[in-house]
Parts: structure tokens; sequence; C-alpha cells
């Protein structure tokens, strides 16, 4: 395996005196699909707000392709390539479609922005339908597909998800979920995708964390964790 | 020196001292321990003075009627605006009567003063009829405005309240005649027998008024009543359970406090001691106009009060209301004299006006020129202040320089505001510098120190 | 004998236009700051002093009475006021969420904290301006304070109605000024930002966005509205007095929580509505009143003209107790489930 994109070592991180990480280490490849899986509560979505920069770190270090980015605020991380998408909150509700694309494309130059929109709704050809609609009246899907463009119209390298299909209705879901997969294969972007959906998100993963209590439980291929009955059993509610 | 300071304070201001510092402990009780954000105190204080001259003047009325039935009569007879007036019942007059016309009220209110102090009892019944009515009043005021607290967010909330006191005080009463007699006011009978005026004139220093030096004893009193049972309450575990209801009354409910029903009391007993503090602020600034009763003075100055002294720490209010108001006072006081000392160095000023300008323009430059080049944040907010603080310093300096002539031969208004203005800017810098207050609040001692000693050494053997 | 004279009814529509413009205003910066800014009204009243000054410094001897062929430059008040009010209260708008918000909400003041420092800013502000006005001397108004304005408006007659210039120009002012905002944040980049910026700021300078540059020019876009109408809503008062804005002050408040305070057209519409209901609907209440009492025999002369607050009062009072959303909120099945502004 060449130099992992993200490489993870030690990291202790929380919010601020309450630590919800303890020990934390992991590497993600280039153009792999890394899940992090584990019960409520194990500090999943904290570690990606930590990545990002969201959650104080108290120890430890974060390096994207070989530079050491533990120090950085996330406006930073972001124009390095770096995407994080929360679950909740990612889009103006407020907002049209349009408008919503419009703010993604904010730091670009006029021209780039209409083309990169126009890229964008290729992929999500849903939207394009929706331009003129306020966010909030889309469904839970198209929410998270419009939250997933405007991250994508950013061209980033490496994008963060936390929990995209939460509320979603288990079709609209797998439908999510297979164009995240397209995301790896057809635009090269890595993926770290945290998921409470632990056979789902194992069976299109390439590489997988397993988190219990803030610690981690399992490092290595998702295949594997998806058929240890041990570990899926205890703590990932897997038969 | 301290002669000269103390002259500029008249006996007249330890009064409203002593009134203010009863509101103020009254809020502190309502919005200092049991977080309810009162914007309405106006109305509870109002509703004292209310008592005392839209409902005590017509006990009066019907006191001296009973005790001289010709009184009306004779008054008429001595005074024709009075007979054009009045040529109907009894009834006419108790609700359309004495608190309506200025001019009537004017004359007779001190007659029908003069006829109940003689009388003891009468005097009794007035004070017993003007208190519990206060207390009443002040009371259901204190109960509707709980109403509004049980199902609003913090700043509607507040909103509602200052609503609901701007539309009582200013709209109702200020506006409507029948009530406290709208924009003219009404004049009051104090509640005063004579006996007690007899008993204070040995103490009354010379130039004050019995009626001054009573209301002040009375206030003192009423004052450190206040001030115990706010200790007292502060230091219970009712404080434990108000300063609980304020931080997260949702727990507190769930360990079965009723919380509204606590909210309700609170409430109920602040109004009604602010309504006191009402009544006797009314017995000496008469007439009563209900305008006067505004939110500036008796809801905006008290919260600035009890947030400098410290919220929800009854020392520290009391400290933060005679800070205010001393603070206020040296400042109208002194006013005058001050600007008139700065006229040479003004004058000398406005000749360097063009210099000190440029001068200040390249300093400006420099600390830009330094800001952009700052290393850290530190460096870089330092320079920013400095900027602002020069800006203002010249720019303030110069505008002075120009206007301090307009401003010595208008100086009675400068007198008059500026203490406003610089109240303003006080509580917004303590906003910022120190927003507990002077003194902080302190954890609820239910048990005194002696107590605590005793079980801590149990605790360790 | 019901219905308002077609004068009324020009007056009613500029009260409610100014008001209007005020809610837009005062729901612009509860929108950016979550605080009711108490001094909003102050605000207008400061565009109504530029209106002052300009004039008894400039436009006194150009007015029609002195100067009768000048009635064109003499118009040109109309535009040069709110103009220039509109930038001046802006900055003062500015200045106080510079100075005094911005640095008590990033220093974790709650909300009745930052409402108090309002009502401070209130009190510096009204009261700085009513000093400046006993100071200064005037050129040609007599007294400052206490100038009759209204008697420096221009008398039009239209269709046969006796009004006056700056009623005709407030309503057409509020309906350009709401449709440039509308443009303004709806059609360019800089301004959707700021709708984006204010909803939700965290995704927004994730985005790149410059969230303080967006509630910094909205503060003053508010402040700029709050001049403007004040300098027009000028000619409108009896005479200069600060205290005007005391009492106005409830009205914003009312028309803004009609229209629900976190809707920037239902302030629109909950200041115009606020405003007709204080004149039109206050004078039809009392003639209906009246006409009432008449056909049942009673010769009582009813007038309840001075309550007007009375009735914007009772509106605020009600619609945070049961619709806190306001009209723009109005969804009935809501209504019954939630009920309230719980907490």
């Amino acid at each position: 395996m060449d130099q992992p994109m993200l490489a993870v070592n030690s990291l202790n991180s929380g919010y601020g005196k309450f630590q919800v990480v303890f020990d934390v280490s992991f590497n993600v490849y280039r153009n792999e699909i890394f899940v992090i899986v584990g019960p409520n509560g194990s500090g999943k979505s904290t570690l990606l707000k930590s990545i990002f920069g969201l959650a104080t770190i108290y120890l430890g270090s974060i390096s994207y392709m070989g530079r050491d980015v533990t120090k950085l605020p996330p406006h930073v991380k972001a124009r390095m390539g770096i995407a994080y998408l929360p679950q909740t909150d990612n889009v103006f509700s407020e907002l049209t479609v349009r408008e919503n694309l419009m703010m993604a494309t904010y730091t670009l130059k006029e021209s780039e922005a209409r083309d990169r929109v126009e890229e964008v709704l290729k992929i999500y050809p849903v939207l394009r339908n929706r331009l003129d609609y306020k966010a909030k009246s889309l469904s839970g899907g198209e929410r998270q597909m419009l939250a997933l463009a405007m991250t994508l119209v950013r061209r980033p390298s490496i994008i963060m998800l936390d929990e995209p299909t939460a509320n979603l209705a288990p079709v609209v879901a797998k439908d999510l979920l297979k164009k995240i997969s397209m995301l790896r294969d057809e635009m090269g972007i890595t993926v770290i995708l945290v998921e409470q959906n632990a056979r789902a998100a194992l069976e299109m993963g390439d590489r997988a964390l397993l988190m219990v209590s803030g610690r981690v439980a399992y490092e290595g291929p998702a295949r594997s964790l998806l058929q240890d009955a041990e570990l899926g059993r205890r703590y990932l509610g897997l038969r | 020196m301290i002669e000269g300071l103390l002259s500029i304070f008249t006996l007249a201001d330890l009064l409203d001292i002593a009134v203010i510092l009863i509101v103020v402990l009254a809020l502190n009780l309502m919005a200092g321990y049991a977080g309810i954000p009162n914007f309405g105190m106006a109305l509870f204080v109002f509703i004292g003075a209310f008592s005392l001259a839209g409902i005590g003047t017509r006990v009066a009325l019907l006191l001296t009627s009973i005790v001289d039935p010709g009184f009306i009569d004779r008054l008429s007879r001595a005074h024709l605006l009075i007979a054009k007036t009045y040529n109907g019942s009894l009834k006419d007059i108790l609700l359309y009567g004495v608190a309506g016309d200025p001019m009537v009220n004017r004359v007779a209110a001190p007659e029908m003063e003069k006829i109940v102090s003689q009388d003891l009892i009468l005097s009794m019944i007035l004070l017993v009829t003007v208190l519990g009515a206060a207390i009443i009043l002040g009371a259901l005021m204190g109960i509707i405005a709980s109403f509004a607290a049980v199902r609003l967010r913090e700043d509607y909330l507040a909103i509602v309240l200052l609503a609901f006191s701007e539309m009582m005080v200013m709209v109702i009463f200020a506006q409507t005649d029948v009530f406290v007699g709208g924009p003219n006011g009404a004049y009051v009978v104090k509640p005063w027998p004579t006996v007690l005026e007899d008993a204070v004139k040995p103490i009354t220093p010379p130039g004050i008024s019995s009626d001054l030096m009573i209301a002040l004893i009375v206030s003192l009193l009423v004052l450190l009543l206040t001030f115990v049972y706010a200790e007292r309450i502060a230091n219970s575990p009712m404080g434990r359970v108000l300063r609980a209801m304020r931080d997260d009354d949702l727990v507190i409910a769930t360990f079965g406090r009723d919380v509204p029903l606590t909210r309700l009391k609170v409430m109920a007993v602040g109004a009604m001691i602010a309504s006191i503090a009402g009544v006797l602020y009314a017995t000496i600034r008469t007439p009563v106009v209900a305008s006067t009763y505004d939110r500036f003075t008796w809801t905006f100055v008290p919260w600035a009060m009890m947030i400098l002294g410290g919220m929800a720490n009854n020392w520290g209010v009391v400290l933060g209301a005679i800070t205010i108001y001393v603070g206020q006072r040296l400042i109208y006081y002194y006013t005058p004299s001050v600007f008139q000392a700065m006229v040479p160095i003004l004058d000398v000023i406005s000749r360097l006006a063009i210099p000190l300008i440029l001068s200040s323009t390249v300093l400006i430059i420099i600390l830009l020129a330094l800001r952009w080049r700052a290393k850290t944040d530190l460096e870089r907010r330092l320079a920013t202040y400095t900027i602002i603080g020069l800006i203002g310093f010249v720019g303030s300096t110069l505008i002075l320089a120009v206007s301090i002539h307009y401003i010595i031969s208008n100086i009675v208004y400068v007198q008059a505001l500026l203490p406003k203005i610089f109240l303003g800017i006080v509580i917004i810098l303590v906003l910022y510098l120190r927003p507990q207050g002077i003194m902080p609040e302190k954890p609820a001692r239910t048990l005194s120190r002696r107590e605590l000693k005793e079980i801590l050494a149990r605790e360790s053997r | 004998m019901v219905l308002p004279s077609p004068e009324f009814l020009v007056y009613s529509i500029a009260y409610g236009s100014v008001l209007a413009l005020l809610c837009i205003g005062l729901t612009l910066t509860y929108m950016v700051t979550k605080v009711p800014n108490f001094a909003h009204a102050t605000l207008a009243i400061t565009g109504a002093t530029v209106t002052l000054f300009l004039l008894d410094r400039i436009y006194y001897s150009l007015h029609p009475v002195r100067c009768p062929g000048c009635t064109m430059q003499y118009v040109t008040l109309y535009l040069l006021a709110p103009i220039l009010a509109f930038i001046i209260v802006g900055l003062v708008a500015l200045a106080e969420y510079l100075l005094v918000l911005r640095p008590l909400a990033r220093r974790g003041i709650g909300i009745i904290g930052l409402m108090i420092a309002t009502l401070a800013f209130d009190m510096i502000l009204y009261n700085a301006l009513s000093l400046t006005l006993y100071i200064t001397p005037a050129e040609n108004l007599g007294r400052l304070m206490d100038a009759p304005l209204k008697g420096f408006d221009v008398g039009v007659t239209l269709a046969g109605v006796n009004t006056s210039f700056s009623r005709l120009l407030l309503p057409l002012v509020a309906v350009l000024l709401a449709v440039a905002l509308h443009m303004f944040l709806t059609r360019t980049k800089f301004g959707v930002s700021l709708r984006a910026s204010i909803e939700n700021p965290n995704l927004a300078r994730a985005l790149g966005i410059n969230v303080d540059l967006a509630y910094m020019v909205s503060w003053f876009l508010a402040g700029g509205l709050a001049g403007a109408s004040g300098a027009l809503w000028a000619f409108m008062i009896e005479s200069y007095k600060p205290e005007t804005a005391y009492l106005i002050l409830v009205s914003v408040f009312a028309g803004s929580i009609l229209g629900g305070l976190g809707s920037i057209y239902g302030a629109l519409v909950g200041g115009f509505l606020i405003g007709l209901a204080e004149t039109i609907g206050l004078v039809m209440a009392q003639n209906l009143l009246q006409l009432l009492l008449n056909i049942l025999g009673l010769t009582v002369t009813v007038t309840i003209t001075q309550y007007q607050r009375f009735f914007s009062l009772i509106i605020v009072i009600v619609v945070l107790l049961i619709a806190p959303q306001g009209l723009a909120g109005i969804n009935i099945r809501g209504l019954l489930a939630r009920g309230g502004g719980l907490r």
C-alpha cells in the first residue's frame, strides 16, 4: 500500500473538557471508501469533527497527504480539498436549491461556478427539477443529495460524511449509498463514511473502523468485519 | 470636601434612594433570584401610587362626607369651579369627581387631608385602605404578569411584560381621566394622622416638612424590612428553589416543585413590595401623574442598578443603586463647574485644531500600518483599540472645543441629560467588563457558618 | 359617516408605510442578532433630525411661502433628506452593532443582557440627540426642539384630495425600498449570502462567506431604512420631539411581531396593517361605536383615538401568547398543537 491519504495518529479529542475520543489511530488510502461504524455514542461523529477541526484535540496528530494539519482551522482544510458533510444543518433551508448551489460556489469566478454547477446537476438530475424550490421543501433524500452536490461543486479530494442516511427511508438510503459509491468509482474521490446502518455501509466499503466507547475495536477490510460474527453481533446488531 | 458633597443631597433625595432601593430589592428577587425578566416594574410601582392617589382620595372623600356632611357644599361655596362641577350625588363625585378635575383636586385634597388627619381613627382607616389596596392590586398585577411567564421564552416574556406595563400605565392610566386624573394627575390625601406629625416634629430639621419626615422614616423602615426579608429568602431553601428555577426549570419541575406556582408567588410578593414603595413615593411627589412612572426611571434604571451591583446579591444591588443614584447626582451637580473649567483649555485646543488633526491623522496611518503588519491577534486588537480610542478622543475633544460656548449657554439641558447618557455608557461597559456586577452572586448559605463547621467537624470524625 | 375621508386615508397609508419600513428594519436586526433592538424607533427619529437640520440650514428660505418660484428646488428636500438620513442612520445602526451588540454577544452575554444593552444604547442616542437639539442654535426655525415640521410640508391637491407631498411620497418610497431590498436579497450573490449567513452562519463560513460583513451590511441597511422612513415621517409629526420615538416603538414592535419576527415580508405586511389599524381602524371603530351609542339613544361622545397604542400593545401580547410566529407562520394545525412560544 502506498502512503495513506489521511493518517490519524493517537488522536484524543472531545468537546471542551469532555473527552470522547481516546487514542484513535487509523489510515485512509486514496480512492477507497473507509467506513466508520459502532454503537451509539461511540464517538464516530466526534472523530470526524475532530479531523475537520470542529472539536477540541487534546493529543495526537492528523496528517493529510503527508502534511500535518492537526492545528489548521476548518476553512483552511476546506481549501485544501477536505470536505465535511455534517448530519444536519448541511443546507440552507430557506434558500432555493439554485441559491444553495450559488452559495456553494461563492468563492469561485462566475463562469467557473456555472460550469461546476452544471457538472453537478448532471450527476444529480433530480435537483434540476427542483432548482427554484426552497431547500426545506425537499424530501430527506433530495436534501442530502443537495448537500452532497454542494460539497462536490468544490471538487474535494476527500469527503467525510456523517450519517448521511439517517432519517431516510430504506429505499432512499440505498440510493444515496449507491450515489456515494459513485463518488469513488466515477470521480476518484476518497470517502470516509460514518454510518449507523452498519450492514449496508460495510457492504459497500473497502476498509472499516469499528469504534466502541471512543476507542478502536477493529481496523481492517470491511468484508472481514461484516463476517466477524463476534464483533458484528456484539456491537453492530448484525446476526 | 465631604461637607460640600453632602450638601448636594437633601432629605428628599434620601427618600428617593430609599424608595428606589426597595424597588431594586424587589426586582432582584424577581429577576436576580427567580430569573424572571421583569421589564414591567414601572407598573407595579405605579399601582402603589394609584392606590394612594386614585383610591385613597376617593376613600378620603367618602370619609370626610360621612364625618362632615356639608363638606362638599362648603367647598363649592368657597370655590365656584367646584360648584360648577358638582351638583350631583356622592356617587357621581366618587366616580368622576376627585381625580378628574385638577382644579378640584388641588383644592379639595388639602381640605380633606385636614379633616382626616385630625381624627386618628379616620387616618387609620385611610392608611389601612390605601396599603390594603396597594398590596392587593400589586399582588394582582404580579399574578397576571406571572401568567405570561408560564408559556413564554425569555425575550418574548420580557417584551410582553414591557408591553403590559406600558399599556396599563401609559395608555390606560395616563390617558383616562377617571383613574388618576389622566395627563393632569391627581393630588393625594396623605394618610398620616396629626399625632404622628406631632411625634415627628422634634426630630424634623428646620425647613423640612413633617410629611417628608414621616414618609422618610416609614420608607427607611420598609427598606430595612425588605432587605431582611430578601436576605432571608435568599439564604433559605426557597432561595435555592428560586435559583434552580432560574437556571433550569425543567430539572426542578421533575423534582416535584410547582414551577408556575413558585413564579406566581415571587411575582406577587415582588409586586406588592414595589407597590408599597410606590405609595411612599407618591406621598411626596404630588400630583401623581401617571406618565412620570415611565419605563426609563422605574424599569431601566432599577435594572441598571441591579446589573451594576450584582444580580442575586442583595448587598450588591444596594451598592449598585446607591452608586448610580449618587453618581448621577454628582454628575448633575458638577457639570456646570467642570465645563466652565474646560473653557480655557478648549479655547487653546480650538486654536491648535489644524495641527492636532494633522498629527492624529499621521498617528492613525502609522497605527494602521502597524496593524496590517501585526503578527499576533493581540497586536492587531491593540492597534484597533488604540485607533478607535484616538479617533474618539481627538474627535470628541474637537467637537467639545467647537461647541463649548453653546454648551455653557445651555448648561441646564446638559446638566439634565448628561447623567442619563453616562448611565447608558456605564451599563454597556459593565456588561462588557464585569457582567456579574460589583458583588457577584454568592452561594446560598442556608446553614450558618457555625453550623457548617459543626457538620464538617462531625463528618471528619 | 363611518368611512374615513380620503385625506385621512392618504394619511393612514403614509403612516402605514412609515411603520412598514421601520418593521422591516427591526425584523432584519432581530434576524441577525436574535435580539429585539429597543433603539430602533430612536434611529427613526434620528432620520427625522436630518430633515430638521436640512430645513433649518438650507431649505428654510426655499419654502414656497417665502419663495414662490422655488417649489422645484424645495422639492429636492424630499430626495436629499431620505438619502442623507439613510446613510447617516445606517452608520449609527452599524455603530450600535459594532460597538455594543457584537462585542457583548462575543462575550457570551445572554438575550436579556443584550436587550438591556439596546435599551442603554437607546438612552444614549435619545439623550445625545436631545442634547444636540438643545445646544445647537437654530438659524431659522426658532427652536429646534418643538419645531413645527408639519408646517414645512408642501401641500398638494390630487384628484380633489387635499393632502401633502410627504404623504404621497411615503408609500412610493416604501414600495421602492421594499422592492430594492427584495431584489438585493434574491438576485444578487451578496444579498443571497446575507440570507445564508443569517440562517446558518457556520455553514456559510464553511463555504467561504464573510458572515461578519454580511451582518454589518444587514445592520447598516436596517438603520438606513429607519433613517429614510424617519426623514419623511418628520413631516407627519406635530412638532419635533424625541419623545415621539418612545411612543412609536410600541407600534413598530407590534408590527414586527404581528408579521413574525423571522420574516421580512411579514414585517412589511404587519407594519402596514398596524399603521392602518391605528389610524383608520381606530377612527372607524370609534365612529361605529358612536353610531351604535346614538342608535341606543345615549348621547355620550366616544373618543378612543388616544388609545391607539392600547391596541398595538394588545396585539403584541395576544400574538406572543397565542401565535408567536405571527402572520408568517400561520399554520392552523400547528397553532392548535403547539399553542404558544414554548421554551
